[in-house]
């Protein structure tokens, strides 16, 4: 992995709050680099206010396409976890069901319940073939009525392909590729790209062996009318909110239960 | 003998009598085996083509029956009420349909009367010079009464004992008073002569139920191009869509039949997930999978019917003209999904009351949550189960702790945190399985696992490790 332990944001985003103009200027700036066509899309915060603030729309465009992406093989159940709370943001303000396709989506509905995601609400779609799923993909995100489309998928995706989903998505649904093997990224049209591993947890107060709630380590590669940044983030099991990991906690040789100041 | 060709009729031969009896007469007699399921098939076949004619069709095995054989008599009902116009009146649909058997390399003859009965009867028994019988409504009693009693469809005893009383002719027995005929031939005799008077009801089985709604278009020449074909079917659904909506119905399943020249019918069946009577939504499905019927020679007749419709109800239109077009529209790509991957691999979530993580969701069709849905929510669940657990090698220092390393598709990881363990017993009305305990551990790097222990050690069974999850 090529993240730096505990660099944790930030470069010169402002903080919540900033100056309105600000704002203005800078959605002018995405439409200007848009070449006008999209406009300033519907935003969703993702709650994390440095996040936020970084995001040109200070938040995750809505009817656009995103790409989560696991940052190796191994890390699929951070990308996952990733996808599933910003997925459960989308949900909580998007009415209608989620298309997710996969080659066998191997969803946990009682885990998904307990993240606050209605598992009633997915309609899952076993295809075999990638050719199978982009098209269950692109049928989904040209759909109005959903509250998203998700695919898990293999292969990257390519400008061309990327470009026709992306299309797609700004006349239907929001939209998330999931590639949970890692592999490459090829030169796409996404909105946004997120690289995705995971960073060990802080153990609970009540039990020092124990596991903890889940840290990521999130780097945003690319991003429509932003820049890129990477952020160590954590993720309350109990609320599930996203919020950036406390720096001083992260050090796993601080004892348990210890209060720093700062 | 089960059936005689109309020469060897006419030499006097009968079915019934013993081939080497017959040989004796006849020696240059060609006789084949008879093959009763090959006909019955055969006649199914039949009747699945005749559809084409009109939608009720039904079969007549019983004529004719002589050791379970089929027969030469054996013979299609069908239903032509509102039909007949299409094909340019009674008489020209029953020659077209004469020719057409024929085609398909069957001897046919043709009646068009009131009652099933009387078509049975005129069909067998009445003269026609092209093998086509129409009974003009007025004239049809007095044509019947014409007929031979065996025209009755009775049992041959009772066919030959009325024969030997001198009463030859369906209008002898009519004029006959009728205690005495019951008494002596029992009441089969005066309900058969009621049917073919049309004075009681005779209900025809159909081979397929009929459809509510029906659409049809005929090529002369046949059509084989895909490209024609989906035109074809796109024209059927906006006629049925017209029917469907002035009836306030929609289908929630249709079929597409094509009838090809040399007499296959090819089908193809779509499913909706909602009732539908929107034509382009019938129609988008099934260009999506026309390429299944295979036009052969050429298709010269197509007909779209519902299979099953129900009335549009208030409930199935949100008030909200918006919600209504987005749940169309859901409901449309659910339709497009299955129609392309198939309704098993289309599906929803539904919890299932089991404390085994793998049985508790199970699925069920897209889009039919519920609000009551109750998940089990307390304890700590992979967000990623996988299908099949697969084998780890764990190294354990303790009998009851969770390893300390294992090695999952060839990486090693190093169990830095993890929870106590969580113990699973099989349900008990299965036996076999040991108990289960899972573990979720978290590795160096932070990556999180669920791992599971088959069997006890403090039972003396060696435990077996695997991976069943990946956490968030």
């Amino acid at each position: 992995m090529n993240f730096p332990m505990t660099q944790i944001l930030s470069f010169s985003s402002p903080a919540p709050g900033a100056d309105p103009r600000l704002t203005d200027l800078r959605a002018e700036i995405g439409r200007i680099e848009r070449g006008c066509a999209a406009g300033i899309p519907a935003v969703l915060p993702t709650g994390v206010a440095a996040l936020d603030g970084h995001l040109p729309f200070r938040g995750l465009p809505l009817k656009r396409l995103h790409e989560v992406v696991a940052a190796g093989e191994r890390e699929a159940g951070a990308a996952l976890g990733f996808l599933l709370a910003l997925l459960s943001r989308v949900m909580r303000i998007e009415a209608g069901p989620v298309l997710w396709c996969g080659r066998r989506p191997e969803l946990h509905a009682p885990a998904l319940a307990a993240l606050g995601l209605d598992p009633a609400r997915l309609i899952l779609v076993r295809a075999r073939t990638e050719t199978d799923r982009l098209w269950a993909f692109e049928e989904g995100l040209r759909t109005k009525g959903l509250a998203a489309a998700v695919a898990e998928l293999e292969k990257p995706l390519d400008l061309a392909g990327s470009r026709r989903l992306q299309l797609a998505a700004e006349k239907g649904t929001t939209g998330f590729a999931l590639r949970l093997d890692g592999g490459e990224a090829a030169a796409s049209a996404v909105e946004t790209r997120w690289r995705i591993a995971a960073a060990p947890s802080v153990p609970p107060a009540d039990d020092p062996d124990g596991v903890g709630d889940p840290r990521w380590r999130v780097a945003l590669e690319r991003c429509r009318g932003g820049r890129p940044g990477h952020w160590l983030m954590e993720k309350n099991d109990a609320t599930g909110d996203l919020a950036l990991a406390p720096a001083l906690r992260d050090r796993p040789d601080l004892p348990a239960g210890a209060r720093v100041a700062g | 003998m089960v059936a005689l060709d109309r020469g060897a009729t006419l030499l006097g031969l009968a079915p019934g009598e013993s081939v080497a009896d017959a040989r004796a007469r006849v020696p240059e007699l060609h006789v084949a085996a008879s093959d009763s399921a090959g006909d019955g098939r055969a006649l199914e076949a039949l009747a699945d083509w005749a559809q084409r004619y009109a939608p009720v069709v039904a079969l007549d095995r019983q004529s004719a029956t002589v050791a379970g054989g089929i027969g030469g008599d054996a013979g299609l009902w069908l239903d032509a009420t509102g039909c007949a116009h299409l094909f340019g009146g009674e008489e020209a649909m029953g020659l077209d349909l004469r020719h057409r058997i024929e085609r398909l390399g069957f001897a046919a003859r043709v009646a068009v009367a009131a009652t099933p009965a009387s078509s049975w009867a005129l069909a067998r028994y009445a003269d026609a010079a092209e093998g086509v019988t129409v009974a003009e409504p007025e004239a049809e009693r007095e044509m019947i009464a014409g007929l031979a009693v065996a025209a009755l469809r009775l049992p041959a005893v009772v066919t030959s004992a009325l024969m030997r009383l001198g009463l030859k002719r369906i209008g002898d027995l009519a004029a006959a008073p009728r205690a005495p005929l019951v008494a002596r031939f029992g009441e089969v005799l005066v309900r058969r002569l009621d049917q073919v008077f049309g004075l009681v009801e005779e209900p025809l089985a159909p081979v397929r139920p009929p459809p509510s709604f029906r659409a049809r278009l005929v090529f002369p020449d046949g059509i084989g191009n895909p490209d024609d074909l989906a035109l074809a079917a796109r024209r059927l659904c906006e006629r049925l869509s017209g029917q469907l909506d002035r009836a306030q119905q929609g289908v929630r399943r249709i079929e597409l039949a094509a009838y090809r020249l040399d007499g296959e019918v090819g089908r193809l069946t779509i499913g909706f997930a909602r009732p539908v009577w929107d034509p382009e939504r019938m129609f988008r499905l099934i260009r999506d999978r026309i390429g299944q019927i295979d036009p052969g020679p050429g298709v010269e007749v197509a007909i779209l019917s519902t299979l099953a419709a129900e009335p549009l109800i208030a409930t199935q239109m949100p008030l909200i003209a918006d919600a209504r077009e987005a749940g169309d529209d859901v409901a449309g790509l659910v339709d497009r999904l299955a129609g392309r991957f198939g309704e098993t691999d289309v599906h929803g979530l539904a919890p299932l009351d089991s404390h085994l993580p793998e049985r508790a969701p199970r699925r069920r069709a897209p889009l039919k949550g519920a609000r009551k849905d109750v998940w089990q929510t307390r304890r700590r669940r992979p967000q990623r189960l996988l299908d099949q657990p697969e084998p780890v090698e764990a190294l354990a220092l303790l009998p009851d702790h969770p390893p300390a390393r294992f090695r999952w598709r060839g990486r090693s990881h190093r169990v830095v945190r993890a929870d106590p363990a969580e113990r699973i017993a099989d349900e008990w009305w299965r036996e076999q399985a040991p108990t289960r305990d899972y573990f979720r551990v978290e590795d160096e790097d932070g990556r999180r696992f669920w791992l599971r222990r088959d069997g006890l050690s403090e039972k003396g069974e060696t435990p077996a490790w695997s991976l069943h999850g990946l956490f968030a």
